[in-house]
């Protein structure tokens, strides 16, 4: 998405615009889940599809006492289960391979950074990575600011090789903070060793195509964006469905609830595509102005109007699948007097001259009955009942953009069942991405790895960004620590939330998706 | 099972009367949504017909056909589509069509639901029926679908090629395949340059090579690599040997035509027409940038196990001057995987293995399909490609 001119004639015409430079990604917390499930199969795939450059190598840096023929073995057991490239080519991991290498360290300890430096200057010598560096930050959040200001301090973020000019980017992944205070207090330390372009915060589901062609759709088909407002929208329903309950990670939810866990990234990323004004181009600078001025548009909701605007679920037993399935407070990790949220309602409305009016309905939970993410929007009635023997009001149109499952996007419309008289019925026009495109998405992290490689901040949150989401989501949390809430559980696992949800819509006169 | 007796049904080509095939597509897809009796809704096999595009695919022969049929399989799991195999037979003596129609499907790994293309076969027989051949094939085009003409063989040859390329949205031929190099090349370029007609032209040569640009490219995307290409004066391509008098050409010739598109390279007019050289089994094009001469030396091979005309490495160097440097792509013993090396300013390279996509015709016009539509990097390169093919058939009889 950054706009880069070639400078490279031989790129003319090839489906990349350019690939990285030879570069070394630090992955700190290399023992971690995420590193084995998630990023060396993404960068397997990476090199699988000729994507990654010649001298690419990974460090990985973790508490282990491994070497690197022991972290390479590691890697290539959970690449083996992990890579949507299976089997594994023996000879593209072989080479991929000789540069992934392994250093134990401590993260607060200024002698482990300054063996991590010494290692990196050998790799940029014997690999021409010309002091070219990502620094993944795959550690628990409470550890970013330290490792941030040690690698400050052991010069690690100003990585000219000699006679080069190296550059550095950090990754930052979620969560970002637990409010707006502490939000910005990370912010202003990871900025006293990075600057502001070096630092991509992940939020995985813009990596997502899907999330991706929310963009796509609107500005790049004409018919939709002159109706994409107040005069023929309703209203907006995003869901965020989840069948899983808190799989082994209780006390990480415990802390986070569906508020931090879903809402304040991934779901206002979704309002912000959806409700953005088009970008003058599509620079990562530019896309993120107007992401952020939704969201500076967005209606504070104060913690004394909370019980308007939002409700609060957690599930109790129920059913899923045939599968009976314990309730929240039954979790291993959890409070068995538990007040955490696990399904949330929102009411949000952009105060714009586009969305006027316009509500945006939020919902998202765990244990709800299916797995589902989808923006439908909702138009607004025919203005006149023109066919008044078919007895009823035609549907309104409704244009769904389907994120997970059954990517795709639908849209409903009204139509005459055929024979006498004037009857009509909604039928719906559906496109499948997997039934017009015959190929699997890459996996959100090949695309986001690849793009900090390419220094595209494209699909990465701004800390400006990120500190209006908190803005928005910290006066809710306040409001919602400062009255009692409901008589927790109020939903039964299988079913989608609380009947407050139901009723907190309903006295809008509308109703949720049956999904 | 039933589900899979219903999908092989569907999949097994039935003869059909050539005036009332879209009534037969009609019906047989009809056969397909009726529900199975006492299979519950939910176990009932979801079939989705779809279609992005109307792929028309020449047969030269019956083999052929069922070459393309083949493809066409393979095709449909990445691009729905209408397929139309057709087969030209102006010999025949008795004037007539014959049609077929039948379904492919497959079941991704992702989805619930058998996605499925349809195929028509038409063999169109004697000289008048092929000479109006477009009106049994126009009917048959998805209104307001792409139309790609897929003609492997050698199209130039055929007196139909202009007016069945003007069907068509995309033109896609395979270099490799042309029995007269400069011929096809020049008649590619024809088509591309004939006023009015608006067809994207494609080479599955050139797809193949692809790969090979890709990772040439990607020597010199690093700022420090970048100046070094500008000073590259030689280039050595390697391809395989068919053993044939007529050497195979086409892919070495078009990486070298790349090339020099590219940077500027012209064959070098001072040498009085000798800008070719042959030496043994070896040709050297010399060429002519705008401030060195450059040579791009096109040697056999026959050990590896490749396609005769495949491209075995490619090496391009800065010889003769200070900082030496030097950048190859080669196959290892095993043609799917290639090493790359950057040698540059004395640093020891640092040897990298990669795959190569695959080269079989299905899967190289698969890939050409996803590619955005006009690929002027490919007119520059034929552009230049019709005179060094020029140059060489002077000195040699050149096959594809």
């Amino acid at each position: 998405m950054l706009n880069v001119t070639a400078a490279n004639p031989l790129r003319a015409g090839l489906r990349m615009e350019r690939t990285p430079e030879p570069c070394v990604m630090v992955i700190f917390g290399a023992s971690g889940d995420l590193t084995q499930r998630k990023l060396i199969p993404a960068l397997y795939n990476l090199a699988n599809e000729r994507l990654l450059p010649g001298g690419f190598s990974v460090v990985g840096f973790a508490r282990r006492e491994w070497d690197n023929e022991q972290f390479r073995s590691k890697l290539h057991d959970a690449t083996s289960t992990f890579s949507r490239s299976k089997p594994l080519a023996p000879e593209v991991w072989q080479s991929f391979a000789d540069g992934l290498f392994f250093q134990h360290g401590d993260y607060d300890n200024p002698d482990s950074y300054a063996a991590l430096k010494k290692r990196l200057d050998w790799i940029d010598r014997e690999r021409g990575t010309n002091g070219n560096r990502v620094y993944y930050l795959a550690t628990p959040p409470d550890a970013y600011a330290t490792i941030a200001n040690q690698l400050g301090r052991a010069g690690l973020t100003n990585n000219a090789s000699e006679g080069g000019s190296g550059w550095t980017r950090i990754i930052v992944e979620k969560p970002f903070g637990r409010d707006l205070e502490s939000a910005h207090e990370l912010n202003q330390q990871l900025q006293q060793s990075f600057a502001e372009h070096e630092i991509y915060r992940i939020d995985h589901y813009l990596g997502k195509e899907t999330v991706q062609n929310i963009l796509v759709f609107r500005f790049a088909n004409g018919i939709f964006e002159p109706i994409w407002n107040r005069q023929y929208v309703d209203h907006v329903q995003i869901t965020v469905g989840e069948t899983v309950g808190v799989e082994g990670r209780g006390g990480y939810y415990e802390r986070s609830g569906v508020i931090r866990d879903m809402v304040q990234n991934h779901m206002l990323q979704l309002l912000t595509l959806v409700g953005m004004e088009p970008p003058t181009s599509f620079d990562a600078d530019t896309v993120r102005d107007e992401k952020v001025k939704v969201l500076r548009a967005l209606r504070p909701i104060a913690p004394d109007d909370v019980d308007a605007f939002t409700v609060r679920g957690q599930y109790g037993a129920g059913a899923i699948a045939g599968e009976t399935v314990p309730g929240y407070r039954e979790e291993e990790g959890v409070d068995p007097h538990s007040n955490t949220e696990t399904f949330a309602a929102f009411k949000f409305f952009v105060d714009s001259w586009r969305w006027a009016g316009v509500p945006f309905y939020l919902r998202s939970g765990k244990r709800l009955p299916k797995r589902i993410t989808e923006i439908a929007v909702q138009f607004r009635e025919a203005p006149h009942l023109l066919f008044r023997d078919s007895g009823q009001q035609p549907e309104a149109n409704l244009l769904v953009m389907k994120i997970q499952p059954d990517e795709g996007i639908s849209l409903r419309f009204s139509s005459k069942v055929p024979g006498a008289g004037s009857s009509i019925r909604p039928v719906t026009m559906d496109f499948r991405y997997g039934n017009s495109f015959g190929v699997a998405s890459p996996e959100a992290y090949e695309r986001l790895l690849l793009d900090c490689m390419l220094g595209d901040s494209t699909l990465f949150t701004r800390n400006d960004e990120v500190e209006a989401q908190w803005s928005l989501i910290t006066p809710i949390i306040e409001g919602w620590h400062a009255s009692a809430p409901p008589p927790f559980a109020n939903y039964e696992a299988g079913v989608w939330g609380p009947r407050a949800a139901h009723e907190f819509i309903a006295q809008d006169g509308r109703s949720w998706r049956r999904l | 099972m039933l589900r899979e007796a219903r999908v092989a049904a569907l999949e097994a080509a039935r003869p059909v009367d050539p005036r009332v095939i879209e009534r037969e597509l009609s019906t047989l897809w009809k056969q397909a949504a009726e529900p199975l009796d006492d299979w519950p809704d939910d176990e009932q096999p979801p079939i989705v017909r779809a279609a992005m595009l109307n792929l028309v695919a020449v047969a030269e022969s019956e083999a052929a056909a069922t070459a393309a049929t083949d493809a066409v399989r393979v095709l449909l799991e990445r691009h729905p589509m209408r397929a139309v195999v057709l087969q030209m037979r102006p010999d025949v003596a008795h004037e007539g069509v014959e049609a077929m129609v039948q379904a492919h499907c497959h079941l991704p790994t992702w989805s619930r639901s058998y996605i499925c293309g349809e195929q028509i076969s038409l063999v169109v027989q004697g000289r008048e029926a092929v000479r109006h051949v477009r009106g049994n094939l126009l009917p048959l085009l998805i209104t307001d679908l792409p139309t790609v003409l897929w003609w492997p063989g050698a199209p130039f040859a055929h007196p139909l090629v202009g007016r069945l390329a003007e069907l068509s949205d995309q033109f896609v031929v395979d270099s490799t395949s042309f029995p007269d190099l400069v011929a096809g090349l020049s008649g590619l370029l024809a088509i591309v340059d004939q006023p009015g007609l608006q067809v994207d032209c494609r080479d599955l040569s050139w797809a193949r090579i692809t790969p090979w640009r890709s990772l040439i490219a990607q020597f010199f995307d690093s700022p420090n690599a970048r100046p070094v290409l500008d000073a590259i004066n030689y280039v050595t391509i390697t391809y395989r040997a068919d053993g044939g008098d007529t050497p195979r050409l086409a892919q070495p010739l078009l990486v070298a035509a790349w090339l020099a598109s590219r940077q500027g390279w012209a064959l070098d007019s001072s040498r009085n027409g000798q800008a070719v050289e042959r030496r043994g089994e070896r040709l050297l094009l010399h060429l002519r940038g705008q401030a060195h001469a450059v040579t791009v030396d096109l040697r056999p091979d026959d050990e590896r196990a490749v396609a005769p005309g495949s491209v075995v490495s490619v090496r391009l160097q800065v010889r003769g001057s200070e900082p030496r440097a030097e950048f190859s792509v080669a196959c290892l013993d095993d043609p799917a995987f290639v090493l790359t090396l950057a040698q540059q300013g004395g640093r020891q390279p640092v040897p990298r293995v990669t795959k190569l996509s695959s080269a079989d015709a299905a899967h190289l016009l698969s890939a050409e399909l996803d590619l955005p539509r006009h690929d002027s990097t490919l007119i520059g390169a034929l552009r230049v490609a019709v005179p060094f093919a020029e140059a060489i058939a002077g000195h040699t009889t050149t096959g594809a």
